[in-house]
């Protein structure tokens, strides 16, 4: 728990997050999009998940260190965020599209002239 | 000084901040869900300011950073210092953030409007709050260190715990605002 | 800023007899009670003894009381739904129908079951591992509290105001302002949500209790079942209490604040709130079952003298269904509309976490199998479970069936289904661990002979009344429907049901006989430490086990400030709101300078 531990953590993340927002001000600067959105969406994750870890590893203490209940806690926690939140993503991106789209055989309501 | 006590409490806090990972992945997956509902009004694009949120990242970043180091030094005055700094950015941050939302109410883009801006102020906003009530716990820290003998500092002493708890809970809610930067702001800028 | 927020004199005024009745039954009970205390002059007592007190032993029976006193509300709610579908008179409005079966769900779930759990797990956990307290006796204290505080907020709904009329998960756009314009709502979100915090905290005490506080040798793999069930089921907990944190807070931003996340308007997405409630629904039903399932690993080892059959493969199954609880959710609502392949998913999940379930049952089969059965009532309960369970867990993989679904969805074959899991699973479970656990607690076992017919009469009585719903499911019959004799052909399975119904009645006055005479005949029925010849650490303390003495009154004070907080949070009395917090938040802050318990 030293002051060099946090100082590196807080460079380390500044790094980091000036990327994040230097990828995406360029990409907003210009006319035509550099990257595709995909490639430009995971690579800001990618920079938030290597910030999270550099947070919990610089900040927090965490790693070879941890006692074997953090770790595993966290790592229970985590998968189970993803699970959620993906399979909520998943599930609500389906019902939208079966509300988009109309069901086979389906007529379009017309408006009544009465 | 009582390392059992101090594990057992750490241990519980760690819990209690996994669970709040959950909470906050409830609200992130609806704001992802509802980000497009603007019933018509402004999104995301147009109405969040990218520049205001870099800066507030920066504040709540140096916070972390003072917070960090009120945790490398047992020296009392040097903790005291330390944890002001901590708590001073923690304000600036807060007040940045009160005036984004008020000046997206002002305008007419207030958490009533649609439901992108209500996820978005449910989100960020409740975000807010735990950084409101942790600098409320700051100061109740920093009253504890400042009344309580210098030995309470030390390894296993009962301020020392309560000074790694709140550091838990700060860079906690720093990691949080991560994503929050990362997919409200970034992300949701740039469809 | 109004002095009484949206109350009105009004609100104590009810239109019909039965809210009459239940308001005077609440407000003569309140006064019962506080009279009695006062009149004996026992408040002293009371409130060292049993309000302030950190001891999980006296909180965990502080919960069965609990448990014990909504359970009689719960199950009048039961009585009242049954008997109106039984007989051709209807006497409930459909308002006032919605919202017994609303309170009966809310009531059943949060206010019996999770008590009933925590209760048994406050006596007998620490006792198992042999540690003296939980980790955290001041927040085990608030937890309970917390319980008790959205508990009488429920109750209070009876005397001012009125309940939620939209089911036990409150769905929107029913649950939002527009077309529940009353207080019901609100009365239910700050009751789950006050209580919540409270579960959420037990949680967190008795993981931390189990990984850090087991008896110096006890090593993971020799923690008795209902232990590892325990941690199974409060690692749930803190996992999955969040989203409904979340989700209920949402909706009450909805009413409170006009928000949109869940409103028919301006983009709001009322299937959100769905999945979002099930993702915590459906791990809790898991909460609530795996402390069972631990209890009948305890009780049909000892009743069979037999060592657990497969106890590592128990472990696993055990921490295999706390990860697939997670996996299964959309299953609740295969019929809202989402795509083959969503719904195939999840139903291969559902099917799948029947697997380590199964696993269970073989085990305690394998237990059984060559032992030496007593047929003590414990046994008896987990007997009972074990035929029911079975067939509740058929009806469950049928219904996993995306296709089967969308016929029984939200049919009495649902609601049979699920009160199959909870009253053959997770209350006869409760019943035998309590049976069982008696005398570790109280210091004498309950009437052996009553207890025998309390288990048969509620066996059957169970059969009659859930078994016809089944039928009715099949034939069509919707669940939620207050119409009295809607359909002729439905009318003979409703009377049996209804039989069954009075059966259980009898079951619970029999029960509240065994508990009375057994009191009363306390000194006779004195049990010694080990009176069943179990094998586990409870058994080598004396019956009743030891109290310890530490107390504290911050959890009762939590209690009250939640309770008067919530109160006028749901009619948004706002001055007290405010000080109920600011008294909270000095309280706590005051006790973190003043308090030293168990370090320095």
């Amino acid at each position: 728990m030293t002051p060099k531990r946090y100082i590196t953590g807080f460079v380390l993340s500044l790094i980091l997050t000036c990327a994040s927002f230097g990828i995406v001000w360029m990409h907003l600067a210009r006319e035509h999009a550099l990257i595709s959105h995909t490639l430009l969406a995971s690579t800001i994750l990618a920079l938030a998940i290597v910030q999270l870890v550099v947070q919990l590893v610089y900040f927090l203490h965490f790693g070879r260190e941890s006692k074997a209940r953090d770790v595993l806690s966290f790592g229970l926690a985590a998968s189970l965020i993803a699970f959620i939140v993906m399979g909520s993503l998943w599930i609500m991106a389906n019902l939208q599209h079966n509300g988009d789209t109309p069901y086979r055989g389906e007529v379009t309501p017309q408006t009544s002239n009465d | 000084m009582n390392k059992v006590w101090h594990d057992k409490t750490y241990f519980g806090f760690w819990l209690y901040i996994l669970s709040d990972c959950l909470l906050f992945s409830a609200l992130f997956a609806t704001y992802a869900v509802l980000r497009t509902a603007t019933a018509g009004g402004p999104g995301p694009e147009e109405l969040l300011d990218l520049p205001f949120v870099f800066v507030q990242t920066l504040v709540l970043l140096t916070s972390n950073l003072f917070m960090g180091l009120a945790l490398a030094t047992k020296n009392k005055r040097k903790v005291l210092a330390a944890l002001a700094a901590a708590l001073l950015f923690g304000l600036i941050f807060l007040g940045l953030e009160a005036r984004e939302f008020t000046t997206l109410i002002a305008e007419g883009h207030g958490p009533s409007t649609s439901a992108f801006l209500s996820s978005f102020f449910g989100l960020v906003g409740m975000h807010g709050l735990h950084v409101a009530v942790g600098s409320l716990w700051m100061v109740v820290v920093m009253a504890h260190v400042w009344t309580r003998p210098s030995t309470e500092l030390r390894e296993g002493g009962s301020v020392y715990t309560k000074l790694r708890l709140l550091g838990l809970f700060w860079h906690f809610l720093d990691i949080v605002w991560i994503f929050i930067f990362s997919i409200v702001y970034l992300l949701s800028a740039t469809v | 800023m109004s002095l009484f927020g949206l109350l009105t004199i009004n609100d104590f005024f009810h239109a019909e007899v039965a809210a009459v009745v239940a308001q005077l039954a609440v407000v003569l009970g309140g006064i019962g009670v506080v009279g009695y205390l006062t009149v004996a002059r026992k408040w002293g007592y009371v409130w060292r003894e049993w309000l302030t007190s950190l001891s999980p032993m006296r909180i965990g029976v502080m919960y069965l009381l609990l448990s014990a006193v909504m359970l009689v509300r719960g199950a009048i709610d039961a009585g009242l739904m049954r008997t109106q579908q039984a007989i051709p008179v209807e006497f409930l409005s459909p308002e006032h129908f919605a919202q017994i079966f609303t309170a009966h769900g809310v009531i059943m779930i949060f206010f019996v079951a999770m008590p009933f759990m925590f209760g048994l797990i406050n006596c007998i956990v620490p006792l198992q591992i042999g540690a003296k307290d939980v980790a955290f006796p001041l927040l085990n204290s608030v937890g309970f509290w917390l319980t008790f505080a959205g508990a009488m907020l429920v109750n209070l709904s009876l005397v001012a105001g009125e309940f939620a009329a939209t089911g036990w998960l409150a769905y929107p756009p029913l649950s939002e302002l527009e077309y529940s314009p009353g207080v019901g709502v609100d009365y239910y979100i700050w009751a789950l949500q006050i209580a919540g915090v409270g579960t959420l905290l037990s949680g967190i005490n008795f993981i931390v209790t189990i990984t850090t506080m087991r008896e110096k040798g006890m090593r993971w793999m020799q923690m008795p079942m209902f232990v590892w069930t325990t941690f199974a089921s409060m690692l749930m907990i803190i996992f999955a209490f969040p989203v409904l944190t979340a989700t209920l807070t949402m909706l009450s931003l909805d009413r409170l604040l006009d928000m949109h996340f869940f409103t028919s308007t301006l983009g709001g997405n009322a299937m959100m709130y769905v999945n979002l409630i099930w993702a915590w629904g459906h791990p809790e039903v898991y909460i609530l079952i795996l402390p069972a399932f631990g209890i009948y690993s305890e009780v049909v080892s000892t009743f069979s003298q037999k060592r657990l059959f497969g106890y590592t493969s128990m472990v696993v199954a055990t921490m295999c269904i706390s990860v697939l609880a997670f996996a299964v959710w959309l299953h609740h609502f295969f019929t809202m509309g989402a795509g083959a392949d969503v719904n195939a998913f999840f139903g291969i999940m559902t099917v799948a976490i029947s697997i380590p379930t199964g696993v269970k049952v073989f085990n305690w089969l394998f237990t059984m199998f060559r032992g030496r059965i007593i047929f003590a009532t414990p046994m008896l309960w987990f007997m009972g479970f074990l035929f029911t369970f079975v067939i509740g867990g058929m009806t469950g993989v049928l219904l996993s069936i995306p296709a089967a679904d969308y016929q029984l969805h939200n049919s009495l074959f649902l609601v049979a289904h699920f009160h199959n899991m909870i009253i053959g699973g997770v209350l006869f479970g409760f019943f035998a661990g309590l049976t069982y656990w008696f005398p570790k607690i109280f210091g004498f076992t309950l009437h052996e002979g009553l207890g025998k017919a309390t288990f048969w009469l509620w066996l059957v009585g169970f059969l009659v009344a859930f078994m016809p719903l089944y039928a009715l499911g099949l034939m069509g019959a919707t669940r939620r429907v207050a119409d009295a004799a809607w359909l002729p052909i439905y009318q003979p399975l409703f009377m049996l049901a209804f039989v069954g119904m009075l059966i259980i009645g009898v079951a619970f006055a029999v029960q509240v006989w065994q508990l009375a005479y057994s009191i009363y005949n306390r000194k006779k029925l004195q049990a010694d430490a080990n009176p069943w010849g179990g094998k586990g650490l409870e058994w080598q303390v004396s019956s009743p086990a030891p109290i310890i003495g530490e107390r504290h009154p911050l959890g009762v004070l939590t209690g009250i400030l939640s309770l008067v907080g919530g109160f006028a949070l749901v009619w948004q009395i706002w001055w007290v709101v405010i000080l109920s917090l600011v008294i909270l938040v000095a309280l706590y802050i005051r006790n973190s300078f003043t308090t030293h318990l168990h370090h320095e």
